[in-house]
């Protein structure tokens, strides 16, 4: 008996971890669809280019460096902020007055070209980053081993992003604006706050968010060029679930993706993803904005 | 221009040759596609050729329903495959698990099949409206592609389906008869859609598409009127789905992976999506480049084919075929103003073009050549600076609305054309010329352009230029 | 009675955008419905022709009761609307734009095969000549100036063959000879047709001049009720509305 509850409790906290994964990257998608109304195909790329981009500062530039895989957490997501602050810049900014799906269409041209530049510049086969020094073992908890970097550096990374994004957006001046945005985009403009700067701002902190998430994801597996396709459909799958532009939200959308993702393992091995794609269409279907999510209206 | 064709000069009148024109264009098409086998056979070109028309009617077909609902009733789906699939499955399962299972039934059976499986799918994607609506059709597209790939004992899971049995014809060895089923099939059902576009449900579903609150207060009940549509694309698809089956003689549950629902959205934007035809030359475009290009330069096609999607959606929004005013141009402003907004249109897209051609010319050379790259850069710059010294004054020019101008203008494409031609550029980089000639003909070409250049209106819009 | 709108209250969460409405339009009549920005009008235009359902009262129309059916059905019984915000088939073309609706009334809308330019031509040439726009037929809907945009916004509502005209301030905008001439135009198909015409209006000189009964919202409630001089020599009217000494 106690033995199907520490079962329970081990699949529990591994769902949890699952969840904290895809919360970091789903955070980034949220947030700049909460604000500019796009819905950013690319986010997964910001998560593709920050797992090669930490590969390629772990295994060569910084190699010798003490403690590379953190300096590279510092500067890898900056570089991913700064591609975003690119796209936003010289192509996205010319395309909000259009059509919202021409723009989830003009994202989804990025992700093509970014595809195949990732493959033109580090290859096309599976790379591994290692785990930093110190977190390469595993550690017990409920009487099953888990990874300690998952642990110990993924649990506590999100959670920080979580709080981090909590404070700002709900303690901070231009976090309190970027909030009312995401409530209102035209109101918050009528307000005489530079709307065009807003936008940018959001999109590279939403691209750095993406880039951290890739950064820390990437130990945690392989990393390989179709990696922005695979994440970016789980990204859409938390944030629809959670309610597109909030927050809280994508919090509750992860961690029901997470947990039914570890629980479906166990019990319906075969069908778990399956069962994640029917929620998401449940939930659209019953309550199209999200358990979390304004309300949307029905028509065109 | 939307599909509305020419009204009768007088009222009353009717005029009765358009529909009767266009069979004539299809009975045509049947007729010169209908030797293309024997004309690759006895010119000895390789049969890959019978296969890639094949495939390319296929998709036409697929991307023209699809197009049905994107660019007709205004509802963007992603998840058009699952219909692929669904209809690809109904046939193989039928033909390979009952044993000497009718082939024209288990032929028709797919798109009936389709067209059910949008009704119930659409029943609930309906409700929602852009984004949502969506999405919601990529979740359902994504169960189609699950279900088929882990349901085993039933589908074979990612095994696939493989050994459908399919009639002798089918199978001659050089697929010169099945390419002529698929081509009567193909014309047959582009033919009927054809008429759905042309006919009063299809231009209440651009009603819809247009503003469909208002045609609902004209009495249109719009969710009916969109599932219907919903469910005339997931027959057509579904039928494709089936054509595509005969001809591998095994289905996959990758027929119905999100990614082929955006091939068929990339299809119907290259080509145009307000047009009947759009959709069938993006398709043709696209699965040519995709030859092209793989078989030339393997793993850069999904850098190309963003990188022209990213150039249609912002310098040739209508796609190759259509030549339509952009939402914002379509405003109630006074011709000059109108005017204005076109020249400087026409002046922003021009310079994005000619960037555009620089930057995938010399990306397609240096691939071909990596040795010669210094070669490849100068020359790229050398074209960079003639351009950026001379196309400035020639815009000038053209802004003053002389008439001679816009000819020369309209002429202008041949120039790089011919360079790139000597150049031996592959034919992948070549279509950015020809999209860049198409958007100089889309903005030189238009009745009120036209007008303007030949000083009907010149007087009053000079001081404004 | 044509039109009759029995006590409707119409309330967003807490605010009351109309409150025990009620009002009638006999056959026949051009009735009238002023009131300042904010006091309901579009809301009960909302109300009435289904787009928005009250939460209290009910609608009938020909005596029979309404509410809470679809824009689309409610249409097909007879009621025609123009709305205040141009709301027409943009990129379509003129004669495009009432020939849908045109096809809509004649029921042929599922027709799947016959071209259309065969059917509803004479029609929907009637229609654009009735309305003025049939030398532009071809013109974009939407690259039409603001006023043609209006004529074709009751093309579109005539198509139905509407037995009662809803106008959503059908002059709003315009200078004073292009209102004169929308209204001349109104008045007289509304004559030919039989129309009953039920409009919201700002401009209290085209209110006076062909209204015969007139109904004052203020705040979402009836303010006043009746013919023209009734209503001009209501002092609530007159102090909420019209200023002293109107």
């Amino acid at each position: 008996m106690s033995d199907l509850v520490s079962q329970f409790f081990v699949q529990f906290f591994n769902g949890i971890i699952i969840a904290m994964a895809i919360y970091l990257i789903s955070s980034g998608l949220s947030l700049v669809f909460g604000v500019l109304g796009v819905l950013n195909f690319a986010h997964g790329s910001f998560y593709m280019f920050g797992a090669f981009l930490v590969f390629t500062f772990t295994r060569h530039l910084l190699k010798t460096v003490p403690g590379h895989f953190w300096l590279a957490i510092l500067i890898v997501p900056v570089l991913v902020a700064l591609l975003g602050l690119v796209v936003e810049m010289g192509l996205l900014r010319f395309i909000y007055k259009a059509d919202p799906l021409y723009q989830l269409l003009l994202t989804y041209g990025l992700v093509l070209m970014f595809t195949d530049i990732v493959k033109l510049l580090w290859g096309a086969q599976n790379l591994s980053v290692r785990r930093p020094p110190g977190f390469e073992g595993s550690v017990t908890v409920l009487g099953q081993l888990f990874p300690s970097y998952n642990v110990w550096v993924l649990l506590p990374c999100s959670i920080l992003t979580m709080i981090g994004l909590y404070v700002f957006m709900n303690h901070t001046g231009y976090g309190r604006i970027v909030r009312a945005a995401t409530h209102d985009r035209e109101m918050v403009g009528a307000l005489g706050i530079n709307v065009r700067r807003l936008y940018t701002i959001v999109f590279v902190i939403g691209s750095w968010l993406g880039g951290l998430g890739g950064v820390i994801a990437a130990p945690m597996g392989a990393i390989y060029p179709g990696m922005d396709f695979d994440v970016i459909i789980d990204a859409f799958i938390v944030v629809v679930i959670g309610g597109l532009g909030s927050m809280a939200g994508t919090v509750l959308g992860a961690l029901i993706f997470g947990l039914l993702r570890s629980f479906g393992i166990l019990f319906v091995p075969q069908f778990e993803t399956l069962f994640i794609f029917l929620l998401m269409a449940v939930v659209l279907i019953v309550r199209p904005q999200g358990l979390l999510g304004r309300r949307v209206s029905s028509g065109h | 221009m939307p599909t509305s064709s020419a009204a009768p000069s007088v009222p009353g009148r009717a005029r009765t040759d358009g529909p009767d024109k266009a069979v004539w264009a299809f009975v045509a098409a049947l007729v010169v596609f209908f030797w293309v086998p024997e004309v690759v056979l006895t010119m000895g070109w390789p049969e890959f050729w019978i296969i890639f028309f094949t495939e390319a009617f296929i998709w036409s077909l697929f991307a023209v329903a699809f197009n049905l609902l994107m660019g007709y009733t205004g509802l963007i789906s992603f998840g058009q495959a699952a219909y692929l699939g669904i209809g690809g499955y109904t046939t193989g399962l039928l033909l390979k698990k009952i044993t000497d299972f009718p082939f024209a039934l288990g032929f028709i059976a797919a798109p009936l099949v389709g067209a059910l499986a949008a009704a119930v799918i659409g029943y609930f994607c309906i409700r929602l409206s852009h984004i949502y609506f969506a999405m919601l059709t990529l979740a359902f597209s994504q169960i189609v592609y699950f279900t088929a790939f882990k349901w085993y004992d039933f589908t074979g899971g990612d095994n696939g389906l493989i050994g459908v049995p399919v009639p002798d014809w089918v199978q001659d060895p050089s697929f010169t008869n099945y390419y002529r089923f698929v081509l009567v099939v193909c014309v047959l059902g582009v033919f009927i859609l054809w008429r759905i576009v042309n006919s009063p449900f299809g231009k209440t579903l651009t009603a819809i598409r247009e503003n469909p609150e208002r045609a609902g207060f004209v009495g249109i009940n719009v969710k009916r009127y969109e599932l219907y549509a919903f469910m005339i694309a997931g027959g057509f698809s579904g039928l494709a789905g089936a054509l595509i089956t005969l001809h591998e003689r095994s289905v996959y549950p990758d027929l119905a992976f999100w990614t082929r629902s955006t091939q068929v959205l990339l299809m119907s934007i290259l080509g145009g999506v307000y047009t009947f035809s759009g959709p069938i030359v993006g398709a043709f475009l696209l699965l040519f480049m995709d030859a092209d290009i793989t078989q030339n330069y393997p793993g850069i096609w999904q850098l190309f084919l963003g990188a022209v999607l990213v150039l249609i959606l912002f310098g040739l929004p209508g796609g190759i075929m259509g030549f339509i005013q952009s939402r914002d141009v379509a405003s109630a402003d006074d011709s000059a103003t109108r005017m204005r907004k076109t020249m400087a249109e026409f002046r922003r897209k021009f310079w994005y073009f000619f960037v555009a051609m620089l930057v995938f010319s010399g990306f397609f050379l240096t691939l071909k050549s990596p040795a010669t790259w210094v070669t490849t850069l100068l020359f790229t710059l050398g074209q960079a600076l003639i351009g950026g010294l001379l196309f400035p004054w020639m815009l000038r020019q053209l802004s003053t609305l002389a008439e001679g101008w816009r000819l020369v203008f309209l002429l202008f494409p041949i120039a790089p054309l011919a360079v790139h031609i000597l150049l031996r550029t592959p034919l992948s980089g070549l279509m950015i010329v020809l999209l860049w000639a198409v958007c100089i003909h889309a903005q030189l070409w238009r009745p009120d352009v036209r007008a303007a250049f030949r000083g009907r209106h010149s007087a009053h819009l000079q001081p404004l230029l | 009675m044509l039109l009759r709108v029995e006590k409707v209250t119409k309330s967003f969460g807490g605010f009351a955008a109309l409150v025990d409405v009620s009002l009638t339009v006999e056959e026949g009549q051009m009735a009238c419905i002023i009131g300042p920005n904010g006091a309901g009008k579009s809301t009960l235009f909302n109300v009435i022709t289904g787009h928005l359902e009250p939460t209290h009262g009910r609608v009938l129309f020909h005596d029979r009761e309404i509410t809470g059916m679809q824009p689309h059905e409610i249409c097909q019984l007879g009621v025609g609307r123009s709305f205040q915000r141009t709301n027409i088939f943009p990129r379509l073309s003129v004669f495009d734009n009432v020939q849908v609706a045109v096809l809509s009334h004649q029921k042929k809308s599922l027709n799947l095969h016959t071209p259309a330019k065969r059917l509803a031509q004479r029609e929907t040439y009637a229609l654009l000549e009735q309305v003025g726009l049939a030398d532009q037929a071809q013109s974009v809907g939407g690259t039409l100036a603001y006023g043609f945009q209006k004529q074709l916004e009751l093309g579109i509502a005539l198509a139905s063959e509407p037995r009662l005209l809803l106008l959503d301030e059908p002059t709003a905008g315009m200078s004073p000879q292009e209102t004169a001439s929308t209204i001349a135009l109104i008045g007289k198909i509304a004559r030919e047709r039989g129309l009953t015409l039920l409009f919201t209006e700002h401009d209290m000189d085209v209110v006076f001049s062909i209204a015969e009964r007139i109904t004052v919202l203020h705040q979402g409630r009836v303010l006043a009720q009746g013919a023209p001089d009734e209503v001009r020599g209501n002092l609530e009217v007159q102090r909420v509305y019209l200023g002293e000494g109107a």
